[in-house]
């Protein structure tokens, strides 16, 4: 019996419909990974307000292009840290969609992008915020995450932040983002999507350091890793998936893989926006280059 | 300070719909605000405002790029960060409120006739877009004169022209979402905005052809059906 929580995939990367379909071959990655709502619209709908619908046509293309690679899920609008609620329409959409194309896990971020409106409304902040690392938060999200476990019957992953805001409110027996994240997955049983893009963000903007935070990660937790590429502006680095990877992602890669045992797959981010500018030879060399460090990490350990 | 307060003080100042003064969630102290105010005041909370305005003017300008295309340059930056600073842009769904941005643009654009033109039919196309993929044509024959009360449909629209084909026709149920339409079907559409009994409108002297090909398109649809 293997000691993974799931089966090793490999090298991913995410539907994205402008891109070329012989991108999602085989031969250059083994999984892909879908964010649901790409393919989805928001509809008012009854009681609830809103509903996320998943297009027919535009599942069915998804699943022409990469229909026969494993699948994973990597939604944006569960809004898992809202205080006031997180966003229900999601969750019955994913319903949906579990039962039309099962995926292996899933993952969410955390964070929150709703806040309570009037009455029972919920408002767009219009951009994700960071969770304050606060024992109510550890409690909101580990109990969320818990039911969302139950609910899927497969692994489910959060993703650590990339934020540009400093001095936080923080509670002292949770710390910070990493202390925040440890906690939840300890508690909820939930694992870990470490985007190492963001860790470097996070390091650049705080003036950290990437490798001691990536010590401080319950390693044994992640399950998937993210890479990206992003760019300055007004002085931050930006989690902005619109170029290849900075060597230092790469170098943080190279520290991180020998230490987690169960990654099951690396993702090479890009927005939908950049994806084009990029082209698929440079996004091919990104997967490539993923892989070879993966392997080298692989081999290494045995 | 519990987590919905702090959670929707910030999410207020990222939005703009307050300043650090004016805070008024409950929850918050004066230390607390004091806290959330210097938090305004730093390089990183800048940037993530920067952030949030430039993701949500995106959205917007996704939801009306036909008509912003006809806007010049430095009026259109104007329009997006004017619908940004009431609230607009910030679903991810970006058609959900592209609809509200082309109202909102169809009164800033009397300068700007083709800008406006451009608009009224981005809005139409939006609205039968929305229902196009749903929409199953109904048959003409279950439309009882006495028993049928019918409605414009709120996926449908007709727009004026000012060149050749005069009036066109927006509904779901059309191939390519329109046709040129006839002011038969313009007057029709425009009475039923007020729900009406058929056998009436056959008094009025619109069309039993008329109403059977708005309705087949999906451009009238069944208010009720009397008992």
């Amino acid at each position: 019996m293997s000691m993974h929580p799931v089966e090793p995939l490999g090298i991913g990367l995410p539907y994205i419909a402008s891109l070329p379909a012989d991108l999602y071959q085989q031969d250059l990655i083994d999984f892909v990974e879908i964010t649901p709502e790409t393919i989805c619209r928001r509809r008012a709908s009854g009681r609830s307000g809103v509903a996320i619908e998943i297009i027919p046509d535009q599942l069915k293309r998804a699943r022409d292009v990469c229909g026969s690679l494993p699948l994973v899920v990597h939604g944006v609008e569960l809004s898992i840290g809202s205080a006031h609620g997180w966003n229900a329409s999601y969750l019955e959409m994913l319903d949906q969609f579990q039962s039309e194309w099962p995926f292996l896990w899933h993952s969410e971020h955390l964070g929150f992008q709703t806040i309570a409106g009037e009455g029972e409304e919920s408002r767009d902040v219009g951009v994700p915020l960071p969770l304050t690392p606060v024992t109510e938060a550890v409690t909101l999200v580990a109990e969320r995450s818990a039911a969302i476990i139950r609910r899927y019957g497969v692994p489910f992953l959060l993703e650590n932040a990339a934020h540009y805001l400093p001095n936080l409110p923080a509670d002292p027996d949770v710390g910070d983002d990493i202390g925040l994240m440890n906690a939840i997955a300890d508690r909820s049983g939930c694992f870990q999507l470490l985007d190492l893009h963001n860790v470097h963000c996070n390091a650049v903007n705080h003036t950290l350091d990437p490798f001691a935070a990536i010590d401080r990660t319950a390693l044994d937790r992640v399950v998937e890793i993210h890479v990206a590429g992003g760019s300055w502006r007004d002085g931050f680095w930006m989690d902005a998936h619109d170029g290849p990877v900075p060597e230092r992602v790469w170098d943080l890669l190279t520290y991180t893989l020998p230490r987690a045992r169960h990654v099951a797959g690396i993702v090479f981010e890009v927005f939908e926006e950049h994806a084009r500018t990029l082209g698929a030879t440079l996004i091919a060399e990104q997967l490539r280059r993923a892989r070879e460090i993966r392997e080298a990490c692989t081999s290494g350990a045995h | 300070m519990a987590l919905i307060d702090f959670q929707t003080a910030l999410g207020c100042l990222v939005r703009g719909d307050h300043r650090a003064d004016r805070l008024e969630p409950v929850g918050l102290d004066d230390q607390e605000r004091a806290s959330l105010a210097a938090l305004t005041h730093t390089a990183g909370f800048r940037v993530t405002v920067a952030i949030q305005r430039s993701w949500c003017e995106g959205r917007a300008a996704r939801g009306a790029a036909l008509t912003l295309s006809f806007v010049p340059e430095q009026m259109r930056q104007q329009l997006l960060e004017e619908w940004v600073a009431t609230g607009g842009g910030t679903n991810s769904f970006f058609e959900a409120d592209a609809d509200a941005f082309c109202e909102f643009l169809s009164t800033r654009l009397d300068d700007f006739p083709e800008a406006l033109q451009a608009c009224r039919i981005e809005r139409a196309t939006l609205r039968a877009h929305a229902h196009a993929d749903r929409f199953e044509q109904p048959s003409g024959a279950c439309l009882d004169d006495e028993m049928c009360v019918l409605c414009a449909s709120r996926f449908a629209s007709f727009v004026r022209c000012d060149s050749e084909p005069k009036i066109l026709l927006f509904a779901p149920g059309l191939r390519g979402l329109w046709r040129p339409a006839s002011d038969a079907e313009a007057d029709l559409w425009g009475i039923l905005s007020t729900p009406f009994r058929i056998e009436h409108l056959l008094r009025m002297g619109h069309s039993r052809r008329t109403i059977e090909d708005l309705f087949t398109v999906g451009a009238i649809e069944i208010a009720q059906t009397a008992t």
